[in-house]
């Protein structure tokens, strides 16, 4: 090193002694040489560490994922083809033939849900109905609706029970009060959320777009009601467990690393469908309707009944009604 | 030592920094979609399959007959030829499998009509059709039958948007036994994963 730089101070110095001979021009090139190669190496390697969730990538339709748009930004022949790519990836990951549809909301229709509380008797069917239309994880487990078992006489959720057990149920001692997406009016989720992957449809249905969303988890924080799921690990599902019917917002089988939650059953309710929650129970506990319809079910249960929102201190303004009448 | 023209040598320098640029790239693409794990829907130890049966817990409805091993039989078929009891009686041959536990009604011919047994009877008499059993139970539960005509009671059936999915009704006796009408317990489905703190008996809060 000392060598180098005597050499290159004696050229400085003493430049007409010295002929245009090239050993001297030789340690200056090389010097340029190993700058150009380091800077090279450094703007090689930056490229890479910037490209680096490119390195998952195997497919073309693994890159097309990677470069779309946020839904709402989508044009209608752009989601044609996300739909279809969707279903590749799906059939190709899972070994099942799938059909992924995006139903819009209908015009007019404003959902609403009702539940009796007088009439669940805590039997969790409603639970595993969801589980298996909306192709949730099954390993690890994820579960939209959370039943609480409460104490009877009492509205505290802090004594109530998620876990119960028993051998049958009703338990005499308890009534069930079941927990899913209250699709508020005034969702603190979608306000939470720094890159709008969440928002409220239309017809009132809280959607996620699964392919916008970076897993941040704040809108699973500020949900006063947990009804938002987060998958942890990649989905685990068998092949017969796979509800092929699939909704782009709804029911498709989410990425890791994504939120999920309850939608209704957006890719049935949107075709005139109840949701499947409500389909299961077998005491009838559970009604569903379009609010902007007077003469719908739900309407009749919010004129005649006694109907209250859960935290309704919160300002979220449900569109999940509870309510009781024996 | 063999001197090498100065061109030459910056394009050797140049050279040299694309190659190192290549080498940058073949790094990129060696590791292109390195490790990742099988296939989640392939072979998995999973957890039991569970189906949720959506019937309802009566099965369908059928009609007003007496089934003894495998044969249904009209109600007048015998009755017919039985006069009309004008008290009471214990039951000691026929329906003796029969328990009433429906409050306050524990007499049959409340329900039953005294003359006619393949219908119901209306309080005072008239006939209700065997074919429209909520009618008869609308005769007590008249705020429940009310209900049940807005939809509001018994679970649903089709679809919430008549335009597109024709809603239908069940009828009373498909969830309710009319003998024995209290919705039977049943073992509840599993519940979510319980973590191991709560297995132990741990919150967060340290109580």
């Amino acid at each position: 090193m000392a060598n180098k730089r005597k050499s290159k101070q004696t050229r400085v110095e003493n430049p007409a002694e010295q002929p245009p001979a090239l050993d001297l021009a030789a340690p200056l090139e090389r010097r340029d040489f190993l700058k150009a190669g380091a800077l090279a190496c450094l703007f090689g390697g930056g490229a890479v560490t910037a490209m680096a969730p490119l390195r998952h990538i195997k497919t073309e339709t693994e890159l097309e994922d990677w470069m779309q748009q946020q839904y709402e930004r989508l044009t209608p022949e752009q989601i044609e083809k996300i739909l279809h790519r969707v279903e590749t990836q799906i059939e190709a990951k899972y070994g099942v033939d799938v059909n992924v549809e995006d139903p819009k909301p209908l015009p007019g229709v404003q959902y609403g849900y009702a539940l009796n509380i007088g009439r669940c008797i805590g039997c969790r069917r409603c639970v595993h109905a969801c589980v298996e239309e909306n192709n949730q994880s099954r390993d690890p487990a994820i579960q939209y609706i959370r039943v609480l078992a409460m104490e009877k006489g009492s509205l505290d959720v802090e004594k109530s029970d998620h876990y119960y057990d028993p051998e049958t149920v009703p338990q005499p001692d308890k009534y069930y009060m079941p927990v899913q997406c209250h699709q508020c009016e005034n969702p603190p989720c979608v306000k939470a959320c720094p890159v709008r992957a969440t928002w409220k449809e239309e017809d009132g249905i809280v959607v996620v777009d699964y392919n916008w969303c970076i897993g941040c988890r704040y809108c699973e924080a500020a949900c006063p009601y947990w009804a938002r799921r987060f998958n942890f690990a990649e989905p685990k599902l068998a092949k017969e467990e796979i509800n092929p019917q699939m909704g782009y917002l709804g029911n498709r089988i989410r990425p890791q690393g994504t939120m999920e939650k309850c939608t209704f059953c957006i890719q049935r309710v949107r075709k005139g469908l109840n949701p499947a929650c409500m389909e299961a129970c077998p005491t009838g506990a559970r009604q569903f309707g379009n609010l902007a319809d007077p003469n719908s079910v739900i309407r009749y249960i919010l004129r005649e009944k006694r109907v209250y929102v859960f935290k309704e201190e919160a300002g979220t303004v449900p569109r999940f009604y509870y309510w009781f009448d024996k | 030592m063999k001197t090498i023209p100065l061109k030459r040598l910056r394009r050797i320098g140049f050279l040299g920094s694309l190659l190192l640029l290549a080498a940058a790239g073949g790094l990129l693409v060696l590791s292109w979609g390195g490790s990742e794990a099988a296939a989640p829907g392939a072979a998995l130890a999973s957890p039991p399959h569970i189906v949720v049966d959506k019937a309802p817990i009566r099965g369908e409805f059928r009609p007003l007959r007496l089934r003894r091993t495998g044969f249904e039989y009209r109600c007048t078929e015998c009755h017919q030829s039985i006069a009309v009891p004008t008290r009471r009686q214990k039951l000691v041959a026929e329906h003796t499998d029969l328990v009433l536990n429906h409050g306050t009604n524990d007499f049959c011919l409340n329900c039953h009509h005294p003359s006619n047994r393949d219908v119901y009877t209306d309080h005072d008499g008239r006939v209700i059709p065997a074919e429209e059993p909520a009618r008869l139970c609308g005769k007590c539960h008249g705020l429940v039958y009310r209900d049940w005509l807005n939809d509001a009671h018994g679970r649903a059936q089709g679809g919430w948007d008549a335009a597109q999915v024709q809603p239908s009704r069940l009828l009373c006796i498909q969830c309710h036994d009319p003998h024995n009408p209290k919705f039977p317990a049943m073992p509840p489905m599993p519940g979510p994963a319980v973590h191991e703190t709560i297995k132990s008996g741990e919150t967060h809060h340290g109580e």
